[in-house]
């Protein structure tokens, strides 16, 4: 063996190091060159086919505010023209004499003028129009509190539609007697949020995260009150699926809240339910 | 000819370089520590670490004083005072500290008096170092104690730094500070109660010259099972051999050498003791550092705890439940937790199981306590001597409520500290 012959050996070997340091270098740049952790998960959720938009890392302000649904509503009911009103419980159901004609794409425009005359709705300037929870058969506006939204049954007003577009009548709740329970104190970003409801095995493979809202949810209630706190909220759609879940994560400890009402699906899991 | 013949040797000293040049690059990212692993881990240690180091490290009291000289404590109502003035006020510098005046409770007593003034308080001094960390700037100063921090609303460029041992006043001036920002604080709205710092048996206390209205709070109780930290703490990567004993009101956990946990079931208490961490050194700031780093590792919920107190003589610092901006008693006989730094490498920790996270509507909105004056006469009546009381504070008593299980009610009452012990006052005047 000359000399020459063992450089060769060296250079082969040497390019081989090389070539294996390039690839290691360049694994372990992937996906933790930028802060680490969570960004790794969400590498993992495309490679389960999960398919959502890039989450925001903000951190939020949100309190814990406690209400019901009082006498408001049956208070005001008298005071309400051109429908027919009756109450089931402390929710008001109303149909309307005339109803009311939707052209397509409109019916944002036209039932924001319904929702703020006093007349026709009561509190109505402190609801807003949900394009995400409304759907072909029903229009919902949701009520806010200290400017985000509530996602429940409890502080809604929902629009029947009937088969030729029309508005019909509707049924309202309203949370009245709003207090602050604590003061307002800082929510994870939605990017945790996210990863964490992937690691507890809330998002299944192929699932799309169709839009995710910062919005409050009731969590219980006690001493006869709602008490509601600061939620992120996701829409997931299953896989060959049309039906869209909400989920939805404590946006201060990043749990996932299970809720037992609402019809629930024939998903095995019983922490998935849809909301009506 | 000559060129073929240096190919080799050139091409081959080519590839060493690039061997090592990738090496180095591999060696120095600080990415490359093990990824897949830590991934996993992240998931159970992150759950509770919304509340960073500033945040269970926030002055425990504030209290603002007029330019007419009327001073005010002030308490959260929708927003935390104490975090809004913190993120405020974090950009300054200083470079110059100067002594203004030692041992003379009268200057002392008018510096807290001072007009036109916001006070930061801590219950126990705490070092400059520990308070760039906390606050987030640059006050580059020589390391030393104190327990108050004044700024000045018509002077951005000093503040004071006090310190109730030795009645210190120390000066120092700052730049980059925009006093604006903090009188926009203080024109949010947030509950104001008036007060008067006093001095009490050699000692300041904040002196409430009239009744008080103070809100109740009511709380879901969270419990956390036993369970949930024997898995945290006692089961180490390497060491899973892990004895249970138990007894008929404990449970003890032990890992045969570093690490010992006691459950105690009447009170729903936790002794856990480390005899395998090290700490650095044994500055302030250091030791708050290990002592919160050893909060997350353990892992309890650290939403509305804060730090309450800090003895440098037993090494022992204790954290508090905070509500509304005051403490919480009697939640044990300890606070919220306590920890007590033994020595070098081990330490002892005592916590609850029970920790408050969801408010719920109290019964009532408020209360009314009496004035200061109106409680050390009361005690007086009662035989206590005021030389034997070491401080007065208002506080939260916390007591199960009797109709619904697992919540606990916050009712503001006066607390009041004889022979190293914090009493709810009407222990002491014999009505509980």
């Amino acid at each position: 063996m000359n000399f020459k012959r063992i450089q060769l050996i060296f250079l082969a070997i040497f390019i081989a190091m090389d070539v294996m340091l390039f690839l290691s270098y360049n694994r372990n740049s992937v996906g933790d060159s930028t802060a680490a952790g969570s960004n790794n998960i969400l590498e993992e959720m495309r490679k389960d086919q999960i398919t959502f938009s890039e989450p925001t890392t903000k951190k939020h302000e949100g309190y814990y505010f406690s209400g019901n649904n009082g006498d408001a509503l049956h208070q005001a009911a008298p005071d309400l023209q051109q429908q027919s009103i009756r109450f089931s419980g402390d929710e008001l159901v109303s149909e309307f004499k005339k109803p009311l004609k939707i052209t397509n794409g409109s019916a944002k425009q036209t039932l924001d003028k319904v929702v703020a005359n006093p007349g026709l709705i009561a509190d109505g300037n402190q609801y807003s129009y949900s394009k995400q929870l409304s759907s072909s058969s029903e229009i919902i506006y949701v009520q806010r509190v200290a400017h985000k939204p509530i996602y429940s049954h409890f502080c809604q007003i929902r629009f029947d539609l009937d088969s030729q577009q029309r508005v019909v009548g509707y049924s309202q709740n309203y949370l009245e007697g709003v207090k602050i329970l604590k003061e307002a104190a800082k929510t994870i970003s939605e990017e945790r949020a996210l990863t964490w409801l992937y690691q507890y095995n809330e998002i299944p493979n192929g699932a799309k995260v169709t839009w995710v809202h910062l919005a409050y949810t009731r969590l219980l209630t006690a001493r006869g009150q709602y008490v509601f706190l600061p939620t992120w909220v996701f829409a997931v759609k299953i896989n060959n699926s049309s039906a869209v879940i909400l989920k939805r994560v404590n946006a201060y400890t990043g749990e996932v809240i299970k809720t037992g009402d609402n019809n629930q699906t024939s998903n095995a899991n019983s922490e998935i339910f849809t909301l009506t | 000819m000559k060129l073929r013949n240096i190919w080799l040797p050139v091409s081959l000293v080519a590839a060493v370089l690039v061997s090592l040049g990738l090496s180095g690059m591999i060696w120095t990212n600080p990415a490359h520590s093990n990824l897949s692993s830590r991934t996993k881990v992240t998931k159970n240690s992150d759950s509770n670490s919304n509340t960073t180091f500033q945040d269970i490290y926030l002055p425990s009291q504030l209290v603002s004083t007029d330019d007419a000289g009327k001073q005010e404590l002030l308490t959260n109502n929708r927003v935390n005072v104490a975090t809004d003035l913190r993120d405020r006020m974090s950009h300054f510098t200083a470079e110059k500290a100067k002594t203004d005046s030692q041992k003379n409770p009268k200057k002392y007593l008018a510096q807290l008096k001072r007009k036109g003034t916001i006070l930061l308080n801590y219950n126990s001094a705490i070092s400059v170092n520990f308070f760039r960390k906390a606050f987030n700037n640059q006050l580059n100063i020589p390391n030393q104690k104190f327990n108050r921090m004044q700024l000045l609303l018509n002077d951005p460029s000093h503040l004071y730094l006090l310190n109730d041992q030795g009645y210190r006043i120390v000066r120092v001036t700052l730049k980059n500070n925009r006093a604006g920002k903090l009188r926009h604080v203080l024109a949010d709205r947030m509950v104001k109660h008036r007060v008067a710092f006093k001095m009490f048996n050699g000692k300041v206390i904040l002196d409430y010259p009239k009744n008080v209205k103070l809100r109740t709070y009511s709380y879901q109780l969270t419990q956390q099972t036993q369970d949930y930290y024997a898995n945290r703490i006692m089961t180490t990567n390497s060491n899973s051999n892990v004895q249970i004993k138990r007894h008929q009101n404990s449970t003890d956990y032990d890992d045969h050498g570093f690490r010992h946990m006691t459950i105690d079931k009447p009170t729903d208490t936790v002794t856990f003791t480390n005899y395998n961490s090290q700490v650095k050194s044994s500055s302030f700031l250091q030791t708050m550092n290990h002592v919160y780093d050893q909060l997350v590792m353990v892992g309890m919920p650290l939403d509305s705890v804060r730090f309450y107190s800090y003895d440098a003589g037993s090494g022992t610092a204790v954290f508090r439940t905070y509500a509304g901006g005051l403490p919480v008693f009697d939640q044990s006989d300890f606070g919220a937790i306590q920890m007590k730094v033994l020595d070098q490498s081990s330490y002892r920790m005592k916590f609850s199981l029970d920790s408050l996270q969801v408010p719920i509507p109290p019964v009532q909105t408020s209360a009314t306590i009496m004035s200061t004056d109106e409680l050390v006469k009361q005690l007086r009546n009662t035989g206590i001597r005021e030389s034997k009381i070491q401080g007065i504070e208002l506080g939260y008593e916390w007591s199960r409520d009797k109709s619904l299980p697992k919540v606990v009610n916050l009712s503001p009452t006066w607390y009041v500290k004889i022979g190293n012990q914090w009493e709810n006052y009407q222990k002491l005047i014999g009505q509980k």
